[in-house]
């Protein structure tokens, strides 16, 4: 310990006095050593001389009344410190706050969009898919790596400023929670997993090599371009898939469950039912029948059996603004149906010359088209998009919608027929609608109602509406 | 002799040594030490609590050894403080001898 150490080691213990009374002790100190060399003495020697900084501090300090003990010793609460500390938690706070909640939604963002990369890229072949998928993962275990380093620093500022404030307002005491404020850290988490460090280099290496070989051939893969996702190159394909292998029969239940599909149902003379397939995208459809019940399912195989095509289903899908994805349901004329349920998210449907017993449509956003129909019992749901009817026959028939209008011409039906119509908004217009209860319900919107037969009775109308014009002959 | 008995008369007799010669710090501190052991480290504070209370003054003298000191010498107020402390110290020293029955005092 040299003079200077000495002095600046006893001015820091001594740090409760003021500066006055400190700088008196030290002087005390300072003479004893400027007088040294007078008395034939060396620096060390009055050092081995005078006791420990500490101790002086300790004895100087009882003199003033003062309890050294650092644990226990009172702290003088600086004002001008705090304030300063008050201002600098509310200018912190301002940027801190939108960045806490920023940070999480960019994790999550990032995570939508490694997931949105595979359902662009499932358009593309398996090949390049696959590289996609690969590069991707690749950088996103680097991002992870990086996200870590970021959390760390920011703990690490966070752990400082927090330890800051509790030394300018409770005093430089308390090394012990100090301590257990320091010891916590992200990286020492993650080290506490026992990943061998060999395997975290390799990872991070492997990593940056894979980016950069996918980077490269993501260059020379044609089908990458993002411009071949575009509906310009989309070629379209013509499937016909012939149905011969069903016993088609009178008791027959013809159901199809679709998302994306436009339905078209006609008959044919044939005696065989025909599907057809228009596509640009194979989301395939997958066709089972149930023999104990003698029901035909056509529906949606998108959950497609190849593992790699369900990993890109995980993302939205967008076939809705890409693809084509018709089907046409041709069945011979001769055979009614039981039941035929036509069942999409959207696609429009249309059905020409149904016969059969029960007819139900449901979909959510697209038009329906029924002509020249024949049914018992039919029940039309649809949340937006138009519906029409024309020239058909049926004994009850419930229309339900939420918008979009409803256009009947034409119907007729045995006595004690009902008609139901529930609708929010959107026009009605009932031309030629020979059915003997009617029952409208609706919000907004017109209702039209007129038949050419002025002498068809009904046994009862119900108009229930709010507001737009009715007008009836 | 225990340290807060010392502690209890090191005014008084810093006081008093400085009232038959001026002195500086060190000095004080080598002839208390001289007759009763001492930390330097506790002297120095009564020092600068008697200048405080003005019943010392500081000077500097220059010195034939070095450079000038810091002297302390008594003021008319330590003085007077001396002559209190002397007897309080008196009738303190008696009563306590009278209570603990010492034969080699009367």
């Amino acid at each position: 310990m040299s003079k200077n150490q000495f002095i600046s080691e006893l001015n820091k213990e001594l740090n409760l006095l003021n500066k006055e009374e400190r700088n008196e002790i030290i002087s005390f100190y300072e003479d004893r050593f400027q007088n040294a060399t007078f008395e034939g003495k060396t620096e060390q020697d009055i050092l081995n001389e005078l006791e420990s900084p500490k101790d002086i501090a300790r004895n100087v300090l009882n003199e003033y009344g003062i309890n050294s003990n650092a644990e226990t010793r009172k702290h003088r609460i600086d004002l001008l410190s705090v304030f300063g500390l008050i201002w600098f938690d509310i200018l912190v706070s301002s940027w801190l706050i939108p960045v806490a909640i920023t940070v999480p939604l960019a994790l999550a963002g990032s995570w939508f969009s490694y997931i949105g990369v595979f359902t662009v890229f499932k358009f593309l072949n398996f090949f390049p898919a696959l590289v996609a998928l690969v590069g991707m993962t690749a950088g996103y275990i680097i991002y992870l790596f990086i996200i870590l380093i970021a959390l760390e620093i920011g703990l690490k500022v966070t752990q400082k400023v927090v330890v800051w404030h509790i030394t300018v307002f409770t005093g430089d005491t308390q090394r012990s929670l100090k301590n257990k404020i320091d010891s916590f850290s992200f990286v020492r988490l993650f080290k506490k997993l026992n990943i061998p460090k060999k395997i975290i280099s390799i990872t991070i290496v492997a990593s940056l090599v894979v980016i950069f070989v996918t980077s490269i051939a993501a260059f020379y893969i044609e089908d990458f371009s993002f411009a071949s996702i575009g509906s310009n190159n989309i070629s379209t394909y013509d499937v016909e898939t012939t149905v011969t292998d069903y016993e088609v029969s009178d008791m027959l239940e013809l159901v199809t469950e679709f998302e994306n599909m436009e339905i078209t149902y006609i008959t044919t003379s044939d005696d065989k039912l025909t599907l057809t397939h228009v596509y640009n995208y194979d989301n395939g459809y997958k066709v089972t029948h149930n023999q104990a019940n003698n029901t035909l399912t056509i529906s949606d195989s998108s959950h497609s059996s190849n593992w790699y095509e369900n990993i890109f289903n995980w993302g939205f899908n967008f076939n809705a603004i890409d693809t084509v994805q018709k089907l046409t349901i041709a069945v011979p004329s001769s055979i009614e149906l039981e039941k035929l349920s036509l069942s999409n998210v959207y696609g429009n449907t249309s059905v020409t010359n149904f016969k059969g017993e029960d007819l139900i449509i449901d979909t959510v956003s697209s038009n329906v088209e029924l002509n020249d129909s024949i049914w018992n019992h039919s029940s039309i749901d649809v949340v937006s998009g138009d519906i029409y009817l024309a020239n058909s026959n049926g004994e009850s028939l419930s229309i339900d919608s939420i918008s979009g209008n409803v256009n009947l011409e034409n119907i007729t039906s045995p006595d004690n027929s009902n008609l139901s119509i529930d609708l929010i908004s959107g026009d009605i217009t009932l031309s030629n609608v020979y059915m003997k209860n009617v029952q409208v319900d609706t919000i907004s919107g017109n209702i039209d109602y007129f038949n050419d037969d002025t002498d068809y009775v009904l046994n009862s109308l119900e108009i229930d509406k709010i507001s737009g014009s009715i007008s009836k002959s | 002799m225990s340290t807060q008995l010392k502690k209890g008369v090191l005014e008084l007799c810093v006081l008093n040594m400085l009232d038959n010669q001026d002195s500086y710090g060190y000095d004080i501190y080598q002839e208390v030490n001289a007759k009763m052991i001492i930390s330097e480290s506790t002297i120095y504070p009564i020092l600068r609590k008697l200048v405080k209370e003005d019943l010392c003054t500081t000077y500097l003298k220059e010195s034939t050894e070095g450079p000038p000191r810091k002297y302390f010498r008594t003021t008319e107020l330590g003085n007077k403080k001396l002559e209190v402390l002397k007897k309080n110290w008196v009738e303190f020293y008696q009563t306590v001898n009278s209570m603990i029955g010492s034969e080699s005092n009367e």
